[in-house]
């Protein structure tokens, strides 16, 4: 008798210790995770750049801050650092617009809010490779449904090359630019729009049932109820994908590689090349470290405005 | 009212039908070209000025890819790979959000703090160290270099989109209940919070799913030569040097196939899919 009870408080202690390791155990191998994939990793990689650090020779010198010296006071460098942030600002800008306006119109009819949230999902999960070569297919010179529809509004009369005309510009900035963008834009919209569709439909009814019965007509009710009710949906919005966008890589290396002339040429393109191609690992985290810089101030900034929403 | 009944470019049902067809057009437009382009006979396919239908749907177009190039091994590849990254990053995210969301402890606000940052860190100012370190390692050109990196990418959101999930899903006294009746910690997890977060966790799946299968980048640098690459590299098996599309119809039939698992698992969960989505991204 005695024996068992013994037995039973044993059990509840190991249950008790176990119960209060318990939380640790089940976030221990997410931690595991981040520490060795993630942060060890960018530790490594803040180190490197420290470093004339190039695969295959055998002396790898300790040089400072050389390398972001050597990238900050080359011109090309510095101008596909200015590409990134335009490709990222004007991406974020247009998009947002395009989705913000999209989703005031949609918000209209909630029969159909359902149907254009499945299509407005389609081309973010599409395969990067499949985006990036249709589009360079539909904008080929000869084989363009474009270039026949543009021809015949007049705008153009021949035949361009969208990821080719460096001649033609537009706002001071090329045509494979803009044709570039286009597809960043076109994939980045339709999901911007689903994320304010979601904020709109959170408004309460009864919100705008009440100014209607104080008077306040459509445009006040849009401007007092409405804007400010999505405000931090679109904050959110603009932050995160701006932080992605500086970071994008693929729309870009696979559709025109940078080229012509580094017109659509950005800094994940320039790592990648000068760490896979080159070998030359240091110079190409100095860069990584530079992009993790401006994503971190606009982290920073996203961190304290979401917490400070959250108290 | 009678003004926008007799101008009906006035009318508020006007405007909004032509904002949805340039939505519609825009959005879908792409997908219509490569489908007629994989469909449309090759001696159509480079007409300059091309044709807006195919004159003649050659069926057999479809099937090409997988005869003449070894598009069944990318598939299975890409399966393999996106499943285990599905599995093993939806059960230590349930792991996780699990004990960040239910089970208050010393450290849970600061490992919050780091899933935070680590889901804003871009992807390329990991990849160089990361290829470096699984060099070293030998597990590049390997599935669990490529696995492993998916898994990294994925698992912050993921824990902290589940987490928002278990903090609203059901009510904390059902687990209260149930340990008071005896029940411990690891009970009350597996025997109430994860079969009632089910809905959740597909969401999850499916999300991480969604994202594994497009992606490009990580493909490419982890495992980009040999039979093991994924459908995201091997499809540039049909494509030329500088974005030159050599193998056109075939390229575009191979892409047709290549984007339905996505999309027949976002019609199939989509339920799941949208509220999950903007429910975390928004709370996280």
């Amino acid at each position: 008798m005695q024996e068992s009870s013994n037995l039973k408080r044993l059990r509840f202690k190991f249950q008790l210790s176990f119960d209060q390791a318990f939380p640790y155990l089940m976030v221990a191998p997410t931690i595991a995770v981040i520490g060795t994939l993630i942060i060890y990793p960018i530790i490594t990689g803040i180190r490197l750049s420290f470093y004339e650090y190039t695969l295959v020779m055998p002396v790898k010198p300790y040089i400072g801050f050389r390398n972001y010296l050597n990238l900050l006071s080359d011109l090309r460098f510095l101008f596909i650092l200015g590409n990134t942030v335009l490709f990222a600002v004007l991406s974020v800008a247009i998009s947002t617009v395009i989705g913000l306006l999209v989703a005031l119109f949609l918000n209209r009819s909630s029969r159909l809010i359902g149907i254009y949230r499945s299509i407005g999902f389609l081309p973010w999960i599409t395969p990067m490779i499949v985006i990036a070569y249709v589009w360079v297919w539909m904008f080929s010179k000869s084989f363009s449904p474009l270039n026949t529809v543009l021809m015949k509004i007049r705008i153009i009369d021949e035949p361009v090359a969208f990821l080719g005309a460096l001649n033609i510009k537009f706002l001071g900035l090329s045509l494979p630019f803009w044709s570039v963008l286009t597809v960043r834009v076109w994939f980045s919209f339709p999901f911007k729009t689903i994320m304010f569709l979601a904020g709109l439909q959170s408004i309460p009814q009864t919100i705008y049932d009440a100014a209607r019965v104080d008077g306040a007509n459509k445009l006040q009710q849009f401007r007092h109820i409405t804007l400010p009710s999505l405000m931090p949906v679109v904050f959110v919005v603009v932050t995160l994908s701006t932080i992605w966008n500086l970071s994008h890589f693929p729309t870009n290396y696979l559709m025109t590689s940078g080229g012509p002339q580094d017109s659509t040429n950005v800094i994940p393109i320039f790592i990648y090349n000068r760490a896979f191609i080159h070998y030359k690992m240091g110079l190409a985290s100095a860069a990584g470290v530079i992009i993790l810089i401006l994503a971190g101030v606009i982290g920073y900034i996203y961190m304290k405005y979401t917490s400070r929403g959250e108290e | 009212m009678s003004f926008s009944s007799k101008w009906p470019i006035f009318s508020r049902g006007f405007w909004f039908v032509i904002i949805s067809l340039c939505f519609l057009i825009f959005v879908l437009f792409p997908f219509y070209w490569m489908t007629i382009s994989a469909l449309k006979p090759n001696t159509e396919l480079f007409l300059s000025p091309p044709t807006w239908f195919p004159s003649r749907i050659v069926w057999e177009n479809l099937i090409n890819p997988w005869r003449i190039f070894p598009l069944a091994r990318y598939f299975a590849n890409s399966l393999f790979v996106t499943g285990i990254t599905v599995a093993a990053t939806v059960v230590l995210a349930s792991m996780a959000g699990y004990s960040l969301s239910r089970v208050g402890f010393r450290g849970s606000k600061l490992i919050i703090l780091l899933l935070l940052i680590c889901q804003l860190l871009p992807g390329i100012v990991t990849i160089v160290p990361f290829y470096f370190w699984m060099y070293r390692l030998g597990l590049v050109n390997k599935y669990s270099g490529l696995i492993l990196a998916y898994i990294a990418w994925t698992l912050p959101f993921s824990t902290l989109m589940l987490r928002a999930y278990f903090g609203s899903a059901y009510p904390v006294e059902l687990e209260e209940a149930a340990m008071i009746d005896g029940c411990s910690r690891m009970g009350a997890y597996l025997r109430i919070a994860m079969p009632l977060s089910i809905p959740g966790m597909v969401a999850v799946g499916a999300y991480v799913f969604m994202l594994a299968w497009k992606e490009f980048m990580w493909a490419s640098i982890m495992l980009s030569s040999g039979s093991k690459k994924p459908l995201a590299v091997g499809l540039r098996d049909l494509i030329g040097e500088a974005g030159q599309v050599e193998f056109i119809s075939e390229f575009m039939a191979a892409s047709v196939a290549a984007t339905i698992p996505a999309f027949l698992l976002f019609f199939l969960a989509q339920k799941y899919i949208a509220s999950g989505i903007t429910a975390g991204s928004i709370k996280a």
